[in-house]
Formats: C-alpha cells, sequence, structure tokens
C-alpha cells in the first residue's frame, strides 16, 4: 500500500510517516504543495494524507486540481483548521476524511485503514482468502490455523494481493505499491519475492493460491473459486 | 454627586416657563382690566368736569352757578356729583350736594387743562379726580349792559378751580376679585400645566427608557448585538441609536478580530504541537534502541525550541499592542545603528548572490529613539528581504534627511510582483499559509516592526514601487 503524506512541518511528517512505514505501509514525503500535487498526479496512491496550510500551493487547491481530474485517490485531510466550516469545506470539496491536529498517530493509521478498506472495497478488519488470514492491525498472517512468519516486504506484497484477491495484478503494479522504490517498471524482483511468498505459504500440501497469468500477472484466489 | 436628569430638566424649566408665561398673562390682563376701568371712570369724570366747567357765568357783576339754578331740573348731572368749586378772588368755595360739609382735595392743572389723580374722599373712600382751572362765561346781552352803563368785567380776570371726583371703591373692589381669580387660575393651570408636562416628558423618555431596557437585558453573548430600531422611535433617538449600533459594530469587528486572531494563534500553535506529540507518541509506540530515542528527542527539543520562539514572538505583539510599558529613549546614531543591524545579513546576501546596495548618504544620524525597538524593526526589515529577495536580485538600502524628516527605504526585488501589501503588517499574514517555518516566518515581523515604530512616533509603510519590486519606507519625524 502506497501513501502519499504531504506535510510542510518537519517534525511531524518524520513523525507520521515513519510510524506509517512501521505499520508496513510504503509512504512518500511531499513538503511543498507544489511538490505534492506533483507526486499526486504523476503517480498511484492509495491514500494521500493532505495538509491544507502549504507552502506554494495550498491543500485545498491540491484537493481541487486532483478531483478535477477525477483523480479517484482516497484523500485524508490533516490540519490545524477545526472550525465546521474548514471541515466542510474540505470534504464538500472531495476529501474523503478529515483529522484536526493534534492528533494521535494510532488513530490517523486506523483512518488510513479504513480508506485502504474503502479502497478495495472491504468491510471487515481483517482479509480472508481461503484458509489464509491477515489481520493488518497485528500484522500477522495465519494460513490454517498455523502463523507464518513474513519479512516486511512479503507482507505488504501478501496484503496488497489480499486487498485484491480474485483481479489479476500486473508486475508493474505490485513494483508500484509494494516496493519501496516504485518507479522504474517492472522487475524479476517481483518473480523473485512471489516466489519467496509462495514458499512460506505453501507448506505441506497446501495448496497454492498465488496463481500466475502468462503475460499478465498474478492473482491471488479461493481453490473453490 | 447627584447625576443631571433630562426629566428633571424638562420638569423644572417647563414648570418655571408656563409660570412665568402664567404670571405675565395674568399681570397682562389685570393691568389691562384696570387701565381700562379707570379709563372709563377718568373718562366719566372729565366729561362731567367739561360739563360743570360750563356752569359758571357772570352775570349782573355777580358769579352765578348755572347747576344751582336747574338744581331739580338738572337732577340728573347733580345727584350723586362729587364736585367743588374754589373762587381763587375770594375764596369762596362751593360745593355739591352730595359732598356734604366736607371738602375735596384741592388741585388744578394750568388754565383748562385738566390734571387727573387718585384722591381721597372726605368719607375716607378712595376716588379718582380731575382737578382744572376755569373762567366764568358771559352772555353777549350781559356783555352790552356792561359796556351800556360803562363797567365792563373781564371774565377772564375770575378763577374758578373745579375738582370733580369719581368713587373709584367699586373698581377697587372689582380688580381685588380680579386678582384672586387669576391668582386661582395661575395655580389651576401650572397643577395642570404641571401635571401634563409630567406626562408628556415621561411618554417622551419612553424609548431612552426602552432603549436602556434592551441594553440592560442582553445577555454576555449579545453585548455587541445592535439595538432594535422601533419603527415609533423619535428622530432624536435615531441618530444616537444609529452610531451607538454603528459602535456595537465596531466592538462586534474589533471581537471578531480578537477571536480571529486567538483562533490564528491556537491553529499556529497546533502545527508545533502536532509535531511534538507525532514524535513522542512515534517514540513511544514501540521498543528502540537508545540512539533512535536520542533522534526522537532532539526532533522535540525543535519542535519545543520553535514553539518557544512562537510564544516568544506572540507574546512580544501582545505587549506591543497593549502599549504597557513605556519605551526608554536615547540619543542613538542611527546610520550606526543600522550598520550594525546590517553586518550579519551581508554574508548572508552574499550567499544568495543577492546585490546590495546601501545609500547612507551620512556618516551619521543622531536621533532620540528606542534602541531595542529600532534594532527590532531593521533586523526585521532585513530579515524580509533576505527570506523574499528573487535569486540574484537586488537589495537596497536608503537614507535620506531633510529638514523634518528622516526617511529610510528598504528596497528588494521580488520574484513576482507584490500582492495585498496593505495586508503585509496583519498579525500572522504570510506570504503563503504554510507554517513549515514558523520559527523565522511567524508572520508577526512586520506586524512587531510597525507597532514598534508607531510607539516612537514614525510611521512604517509597504508599496510596490516596480513591477517586481517593494519598498518599506520608515518615516522619522526630526524633533
Amino acid at each position: 500500500m502506497r501513501l502519499l503524506l504531504i506535510e510542510d512541518n518537519a517534525a511531524l511528517r518524520n513523525a507520521l510517516g515513519n510510524y506509517l512505514r512501521e505499520a508496513g505501509l510504503i509512504v512518500d514525503f511531499a513538503m511543498t504543495g507544489d511538490e505534492g500535487l506533483w507526486a499526486a498526479t504523476e503517480n498511484c496512491y492509495d491514500v494521500v494524507i493532505l495538509d491544507l496550510m502549504l507552502p506554494n500551493i495550498a491543500g485545498m487547491e491540491i484537493l481541487a486540481k486532483l478531483r478535477a481530474k477525477n483523480n479517484p485517490v482516497h484523500i485524508l485531510v490533516i490540519s490545524a483548521l477545526d472550525g465546521l466550516d474548514d471541515r466542510l469545506k474540505a470534504l464538500n470539496a472531495g476529501a474523503d476524511d478529515y483529522l484536526v491536529k493534534p492528533f494521535s498517530l494510532a488513530e490517523a493509521l486506523a483512518r488510513v485503514r479504513a480508506l485502504l478498506r474503502r479502497q478495495y472495497g472491504s468491510k471487515a478488519p481483517f482479509l480472508e482468502c481461503a484458509d489464509l488470514i491477515l489481520e493488518p492491525l497485528s500484522r500477522t498472517v495465519q494460513r490454517g490455523g498455523r502463523s507464518l512468519d513474513l519479512t516486511a516486504l512479503e507482507y505488504r506484497l501478501l496484503e496488497y494481493l489480499m486487498h485484491r484477491r480474485g483481479e489479476v495484478v500486473s508486475r508493474s503494479e505490485i513494483w508500484e505499491k509494494v516496493f519501496e522504490d516504485g518507479t522504474g517498471g517492472t522487475s524479476n524482483v517481483v518473480d523473485v519475492y512471489i516466489g519467496y511468498l509462495r514458499k512460506k505459504l505453501n507448506v505441506g500440501n497446501a495448496v497454492d493460491l498465488i496463481q500466475t497469468r502468462r503475460g499478465q500477472g498474478y492473482v491471488l484466489e479461493s481453490y473453490n473459486s | 454627586m447627584k447625576r443631571p436628569s433630562i426629566r428633571r430638566w424638562l420638569l423644572i424649566r417647563c414648570g418655571v416657563a408656563i409660570a412665568c408665561l402664567l404670571v405675565i398673562v395674568g399681570v397682562a390682563i389685570y393691568f389691562t382690566v384696570k387701565h381700562s376701568m379707570l379709563n372709563a371712570l377718568d373718562g366719566s369724570i372729565l366729561e362731567t368736569a367739561a360739563l360743570l366747567g360750563n356752569e359758571v357765568e357772570l352775570e349782573n357783576e355777580r358769579i352765578q352757578f348755572e347747576w344751582q339754578e336747574g338744581l331739580y331740573t338738572n337732577a340728573a348731572l347733580t345727584a350723586g356729583g362729587l364736585f367743588q368749586y374754589w373762587d381763587e378772588q375770594t375764596g369762596i368755595t362751593t360745593r355739591s350736594p352730595a359732598l356734604g360739609s366736607g371738602n375735596l382735595t384741592k388741585f388744578s392743572g394750568t388754565d383748562h387743562f385738566p390734571v387727573v389723580r387718585d384722591i381721597l374722599l372726605p368719607n375716607g373712600r378712595r376716588a379718582r379726580a380731575v382737578g382744572l382751572r376755569i373762567h366764568p362765561f358771559v352772555v353777549p346781552e350781559e356783555m352790552e349792559r356792561m359796556v351800556k352803563v360803562g363797567r365792563v368785567i373781564d371774565p377772564t380776570s375770575r378763577t374758578f378751580i373745579l375738582v370733580v371726583a369719581g368713587d373709584a371703591e367699586p373698581i377697587n373692589y372689582t380688580l381685588n376679585r380680579l386678582r384672586w381669580i387669576l391668582a386661582g387660575s395661575l395655580f389651576l393651570s401650572l397643577t395642570v400645566g404641571f401635571l401634563i408636562i409630567v406626562r408628556v416628558v415621561n411618554l417622551a423618555l419612553k424609548p431612552i427608557a426602552h432603549l436602556t431596557k434592551q441594553v440592560k437585558n442582553r445577555s454576555e453573548l449579545q453585548v455587541d448585538k445592535s439595538l432594535d430600531l422601533p419603527p415609533g422611535l423619535p428622530s432624536e433617538l435615531l441618530g444616537l441609536t444609529e452610531n451607538f449600533n454603528l459602535l456595537l459594530g465596531r466592538v462586534a469587528g474589533i471581537r471578531e478580530r480578537e477571536a480571529g486572531f486567538i483562533r490564528l494563534v491556537a491553529h499556529e500553535l497546533r502545527t508545533p504541537v502536532a509535531g511534538l506529540m507525532a514524535t513522542s507518541e512515534f517514540a513511544l509506540s514501540r521498543k528502540r534502541e537508545a540512539i533512535d530515542y536520542e533522534k526522537e528527542l532532539k526532533n522535540c527539543h525543535q519542535s519545543a525550541l520553535e514553539l518557544d520562539e512562537l510564544v516568544k514572538r506572540l507574546f512580544a505583539l501582545a505587549k506591543l499592542g497593549a502599549k504597557s510599558e513605556p519605551h526608554s529613549f536615547e540619543k542613538i546614531d542611527l546610520i550606526a545603528l543600522l550598520d550594525e543591524c546590517l553586518r550579519p545579513f551581508i554574508k548572508e546576501f552574499a550567499d544568495r548572490d543577492f546585490s546590495l546596495v546601501a545609500d547612507l548618504a551620512h556618516e551619521s544620524l543622531i536621533i532620540l529613539a528606542d534602541p531595542y525597538l529600532v534594532r527590532l524593526i531593521f533586523i526585521n526589515l532585513l530579515d524580509n528581504a533576505l527570506s523574499y529577495t528573487r535569486p540574484e536580485g537586488e537589495i537596497s538600502i536608503v537614507c535620506e534627511k531633510s529638514k523634518d524628516i528622516i526617511i529610510v527605504r528598504f528596497s528588494n526585488t521580488t520574484v513576482s510582483p507584490p500582492d495585498q501589501p496593505e495586508r503585509w503588517f496583519e498579525p500572522l499574514f504570510r506570504k503563503n499559509a504554510s507554517r513549515h517555518d514558523a520559527a523565522q516566518h511567524l508572520g508577526i515581523g512586520l506586524t512587531l516592526s510597525q507597532h514598534a515604530a508607531e510607539a516612537m512616533g514614525w510611521t512604517l509603510l509597504a508599496r510596490q514601487t516596480a513591477e517586481e519590486q517593494v519598498t518599506f519606507e520608515i518615516k522619522i519625524p526630526v524633533k
């Protein structure tokens, strides 16, 4: 899951960004409004965390420009402006959520997760595919009641595939959404990590849930479907 | 001290005015009636005197009073008549029957010109009387006879004084009654008038009481709400109420600005507080290595320093705005102080490839000022130039002195045309809304500078002097 954090206050930006990273999300930073608008326009993010009072281009303007281009990215506004008018203005301009500064990082993470669930049409706080269960809150994965030990990158890869279960996901999409350096297009690294993940998931006689679609990518799906 | 009262003022003055008016009218009526009655009496006695003056005849070398000849036939003339003749040659006096043996006061005018005056009758009653000198008349037959006998008597050589009186007691009685009637009417009119005035004043002051009630009954939340203007509000109060509402409007504006300022201050404080909270929460969210804690603590410290700077500047702004502390004026060399403030910036200007032109024109300029405030102004303007001059731009500082004024100008070229220079001195106003550099550019530096300038009687203004150039001008009156 790749997020864009547009915030000009260094302390808040670093703390929030690192906190989200430690929660298994990939976070890109932008310090000014123009940088943020460029990043949000040129890349495909799952969620944009947007401050309103930014240098060069204000957050409201970024919001308006993204929505004017029908950019469907989920936007969480963070602002020191706590008035009802300010909140209504942002939400009516296309923000998906509004968080008033100062806020708890845990709350910010919970809201980001809620937006991610909305992004992939899920309501449940955990992800499930056949006997595979992933709990984002505890960052744990179980298959057939047995806990799996995944690296951070493997976890992110599995979480992304589970969010998009039943859909064919291209290598470039995986590269963009799961790997820290999401630019540069396809790479065999994706295949390598899919291989690592398969090994950890398919212990014993377990059915391989990750199917390869030649020339298209991968799909995670239940063996019943 | 007893406060002046409009009600009391109106009651006393209207009461006194009405009383004076009634007294004047009463006195005028009394004297008009008196004058009229006395005139009628005087006319009557003058008519009688005119008739009686022709009743003295020289006949057969003797004086004959003709009214005595017809005493019974001329009863109308003599009945009740009060008159008396005095023969000035013989001293013999002749009275009307009504006088009996009593004498009237003897007086007269010259010859036939009558004199009228007040006298007392022999019975003690007050009367009006006319006195005049008269001569007997001679019929032509008597004159022919005197000529025939050769003993002509000149009638003008015989002089009589005639005094005719008229009883004035009925008039005095009538006037006395009139006085009482007028006094009673005056008292009654005054009482009724006073009651009417009280009622009218109360009605007139009712809108004031209504407005007072409106002001008194409003809650703290409605303190600056405009007063209602009822349709029947008198025009005299309309202006006052409208001006009061304007004042309330200004109070509401000030309150709104204060609320806005407090909101902005709260907002300014929120971002560094959010940074502080987020950093500490991130540090405590899991067990970390000591070096990681150290890093986060340093971040917290940096945020705390920013917060401290913010609070200091806000406090300085509040202190300058309140003007609570007197400023200490002393003799300073403006040029030396400007040079001292400029020195630390020269390297920074050079690092950014800014060209600096300083035309200070004088070696020294001694003025009376607060050096702390002057430094604050210069450093803020130089810092502003450092932050907002376009890359490879130009900064110029010019100092001019004329007879009455010293002008110091700080100009710098800008990235884009200066926008809204009239708002640059508003508290917390910044070129953009970002708070990323709150420690350096809180948006109160120019506000502080303007307050500092005003505190010393100076003026500080900003204006666009070229397409992409802004100039800050300080005007210092020469005292």
